[in-house]
């Protein structure tokens, strides 16, 4: 009885090895290219005198993957990994100088062609589990990043925790940067939003999954753009995406204002300008910030309502005409001034958007669609034009809590 | 389950006889009824031990009518000061001053009752009507003295063997705590628990086990607290063994255990005098063997090999996170091995970046795939165990700088292996040496090897359903009847206060009811009250 039992297991054992086997996927973790970064740019046929070895790269590049022009230039950025040097039997010296990035480029109509395609020129399996950023030309997104995105979407191995960023002209270029600091330029660029909650000038974080989400929605939304010199890149403002295509740029101080809107106000300063007896400016540090936005309908008439929060410190002043004074008046009277800059500011940008671009990326209509459902099925196809002449009143107030160190 | 034979477990020379008997020559048959001439008696002795160097034979004569007197006895199992100042001397010499003062002289007649109530001064001494019973109790190192007269034979007590002292544990050192160990002597033993308990209701029962070597085996356990269904389980499984020698108690394991199958001990195994008494207090029963500085304690569930002494020593917020460690640390030996080969050959994106890329770096150029890697390592760290545990202490300290160090850096210098795995292979070791109990430590290094290979053709899918089989063994495994997985599966909540935990003493009042004590009940609940000077 025991016996049979026991064959009985390892009957099963056996059949469950051959029908769940999981060895397909194996490989070992240095046989895997760890893609860091994917820029995707619109072809531009090549007409550069390219010469001799330049040639043949470029003829690699140009392999075609269908019939007719390549619409995509696809560029993966790879990690030369090299045996950490300490541990060479050689002792060789320090890998200075030498490249640590590998970017192989492809052009193409479909992006799993062109994937397919560079296999042919590395040795290691592209692998894009550690995925961190995709960056996108300005001239992909006008086309419309509902064409493209796809592939990336789909892809077993991309997380949906891809940073998306935008680049005006070429992509490809930010790969190119070699940072100071960290290896790769992907990395480096993947860490650069981390500082959001020192500076609200940056784009809070636009990743694949909530990209996906907002052109599922129809919502319009705000990519991160970014800008390179040699070893530098800057996040400079935003790509305004709406219905999956590209309709103009914000600049910094509108990502400040579309982050408070959004509530992810999470640090910043705030420059006021005092008038009246004393005179000067001063700044103010955002510590904490909680934005409500709420939809109002009255009479038929949407309005919207944003109450902004704002706790900070009083963090600086310059050529304040009353010197030190710091009273309960005095502080009053600047949270008042803190509190009218960010009034002002928000009317600008929310004006910019609503006149001139006609975007909401403020992405009130998600309000409207959750809190006020019924409204929203009679006015969804014509949100372009309610959108601009909506009402949107902003009302900011400011708590200073601390004071910095009086010396 | 097990096969029973019929004829079990010969307790006399007779039957030992019945079974040579086609061997022996008609002369040499020996009758086991002893005679009342002690020519006779030793020659019956003698033809057993004649041959033995170490057997001695002294005869003497006794009293002023000169009554012949032998004596028998192995020499070093006994006494000898014993034997010539409380023996010999009181016999040859100071009964003839009694025989003065009380102005009777011992005959033939009254010689045997006059020896056994006046003469000897030992303070054992036990009579046997046969050979084979006088013949074991010489063979365990008593003195037989045969008188002229007396078909009976007195078995006196002069045991003395040259024996190892009590020492420090070995295997189970603790910082806190007494620091006792069992002996390879069970009469030490059994006084080193009795000292530690002076309950007159704890039992020492002692039964002879092994056709040849007559090892004495001593179960003990307290009445009226252990489950008399759980000793009477014990005294079966015991009575079962039909062996020729019991050298050591891990015989004695094999053979009571409950699945021969399975990696997992399912008998406690302890040197401390302090686990083997808390262990009997809590309701089981524990056995010792004669020759064996280990006790054997059942039934014993898998929480048990985690615990160590010290956990009940040290307060409680201590005892619970050392406890917590050792349960983590288990399950560091047994799985990270196969969890770092699942993780860097099928999931890669499991690992942060700078990690992954590290790793990745760390085994460019190593010619293996990532499985033979590890393997080759673990393989090479429990030669070194093997090594180290085998040889001098002295010499084993090298092996230890030899393994840790030399090989360490050398296999990583020679582009064998890498430096992750070297530290991931310096984990599982310290991780498996932090388990208390030997056996349940070499049970979690074996069943990783298994794991291993689920993680290298499966994934981390192969690494949970390993899991999820060893889990299934482990709630199907029982250990004396009782429930291994305890307090675990089934769910005993009263049991969990001392199970990952170890709550204030205070708090357990009751001993573990999954094994079922007479008595659950121990200690006042309401005796303990805080800030007593209140």
């Amino acid at each position: 009885m025991k016996k049979l039992k026991l064959s009985i297991i390892i009957l099963l054992i056996s059949v469950c090895l051959l029908i769940f086997t999981g060895c397909w996927d194996r490989k070992d973790i240095e046989d895997r290219g760890y893609v860091l970064g994917i820029a995707v740019d619109s072809y531009t046929p090549n007409d550069s005198q390219a010469k001799g070895d330049e040639e043949k790269k470029q003829e690699f590049e140009e392999t075609q993957t269908a019939i007719g022009e390549p619409l995509y230039e696809m560029t993966v950025q790879l990690p030369i990994i090299k045996r950490s040097p300490s541990l060479a039997a050689s002792g060789a010296g320090s890998s200075d100088g030498q490249p640590k990035t590998w970017q192989i480029t492809q052009t193409g109509n479909d992006f799993i062609s062109m994937e397919r395609e560079m296999e042919s020129r590395t040795s290691l399996t592209l692998y894009y589990e550690h995925l961190q950023v995709l960056i996108l030309s300005d001239k992909v997104l006008k086309d419309g990043l509902n064409n493209m995105i796809d592939f990336f979407l789909r892809h077993r191995e991309m997380r949906t925790s891809v940073s998306l960023f935008v680049a005006e002209g070429s992509a490809k270029k930010i790969l190119d940067v070699v940072p100071q600091e960290e290896d790769h330029s992907s990395t480096y660029l993947f860490e650069l939003p981390i500082n959001a909650d020192k500076n609200a000038r940056i784009a809070y974080k636009h990743n694949l999954g909530e990209a996906m989400n907002c052109l599922r929605s129809g919502d319009a939304f705000i990519l991160p753009r970014v800008e390179a010199s040699k070893d530098e890149i800057k996040i400079t403002g935003g790509a305004l995406i709406k219905d999956g295509k590209m309709a103009g740029w914000a600049d910094e101080l509108d990502i400040e204002v579309i982050n408070i809107l959004a509530d992810e106000y999470k640090g910043g300063t705030v420059v006021g300008r005092l008038s009246g007896h004393d005179e000067g400016i001063i700044v103010m540090e955002v510590t904490d910030s909680k934005t409500k936005v709420t939809p109002i309908i009255k009479d038929g008439e949407l309005s919207f309502d944003v109450d902004v929060k704002v706790k900070g410190k009083y963090a600086e002043q310059v050529g304040v005409t009353s010197g030190g004074r710091v009273d309960k008046e005095y502080i009053k009277e600047c949270e008042k001034e803190f509190a009218r800059t960010i009034e002002r500011r928000c009317r600008i940008t929310i004006e910019k958007m609503q006149k001139e671009y006609n975007v909401d990326v403020f992405q009130l209509s998600r309000k409207v669609r959750t809190q006020k459902p019924a409204y929203w099925e009679e006015v969804k196809d014509q949100w372009d034009e309610i959108f601009p002449n909506l009402d949107i009143n902003v009302r900011a107030d400011v708590t200073i809590q601390l004071i910095g160190v009086m010396k | 389950m097990r096969i029973i034979k019929k004829d079990k477990n010969p307790k006399n020379l007779e039957k030992i006889q019945e079974r040579q008997s086609s061997q022996l020559k008609a002369e040499e048959k020996v009758d086991l009824t002893l005679s009342d001439t002690v020519e006779e008696n030793l020659e019956k002795f003698k033809a057993f031990l004649e041959d033995s160097s170490d057997a001695v034979f002294r005869e003497f004569k006794l009293g002023s009518q000169g009554i012949p007197c032998a004596l028998i006895y192995i020499d070093g199992l006994v006494n000898n000061a014993v034997i010539n100042e409380y023996i010999l001397k009181p016999l040859m010499y100071e009964i003839t001053l009694l025989e003065k003062t009380m102005d009777e002289a011992v005959d033939k007649n009254n010689a045997y009752e006059f020896v056994k109530e006046s003469a000897v001064a030992i303070g054992e001494i036990k009579e046997a009507a046969t050979l084979d019973r006088s013949m074991l109790l010489v063979m365990s190192g008593e003195v037989a003295l045969i008188v002229e007269g007396s078909n009976k034979i007195l078995v006196l007590n002069a045991r003395g063997w040259p024996a190892r002292g009590v020492s420090q544990p070995d295997t189970e050192g603790s910082i806190r705590g007494p620091k006792d160990a069992f002996t390879e002597t069970l009469r030490v033993n059994t006084a080193l628990l009795r000292r530690k308990c002076k309950d007159p209701n704890m039992v020492i029962k002692t039964i002879q086990l092994g056709r040849r070597s007559k090892t004495d085996v001593s179960y003990i356990y307290i009445k009226g607290i252990t489950n008399p269904e759980l000793i009477k389980e014990v005294e079966k499984r015991l009575n079962q063994i039909d062996v020729d020698e019991i050298m050591e108690t891990g015989q004695i394991e094999q053979w009571i255990q409950d699945n021969y199958l399975s990696p997992f001990p399912q008998v406690q195994i302890t040197e401390r005098p302090d686990v083997t008494m808390s262990n009997i207090m809590e309701g089981r029963v524990a056995i010792l063997v004669d020759h064996s500085p280990f006790a054997l304690i059942v039934p014993s569930g898998l929480y048990q090999f985690i615990q160590s002494p010290e956990d009940y020593y040290d307060r409680w917020i201590i005892g619970s996170f050392l406890r917590a460690i050792r349960w983590v640390a288990s399950l560091l030996a047994a799985f990270v091995p196969s969890l770092y080969i699942a993780v860097v050959t099928y999931h890669p994106g499991f690992l942060p970046t700078p990690l992954a890329l590290a790793v990745a770096a760390n085994r460019m150029q190593i010619p293996f795939p990532v499985f033979i890697e590890v393997f080759l390592m673990e393989i090479t760290i429990e030669l070194l165990r093997e090594s180290g545990a085998r040889l001098p202490k002295a010499i084993g300290q090298t092996i230890g700088i030899i393994g840790g160090i030399i090989i360490g850096d050398a296999a990583i210098r020679a582009g064998i292996t890498s430096p992750s795995m070297v530290l991931l292979v310096a984990i599982t070791a310290v991780a498996s040496f932090i388990i208390p109990t030997y056996s349940a430590a070499i049970a979690l290094r074996l069943i990783r090897f298994p794991l291993m290979i689920l993680a290298a053709t499966l994934g981390l899918y192969g690494v949970a359903l390993g899991f999820i089989l060893i889990n299934i063994h482990l709630a199907n495994l029982k250990s004396f009847g009782f429930d291994y997985m305890t307090p675990q599966s089934p769910f005993v909540p009263q049991d969990t206060r001392d199970w990952i935990m170890r709550l204030p003493r205070h708090l357990l009042w009751r001993r573990p009811i999954s094994i079922n004590p007479i008595d659950i009940d121990r200690m006042d609940q309401d005796s303990y009250k805080e800030g007593k000077n209140d």
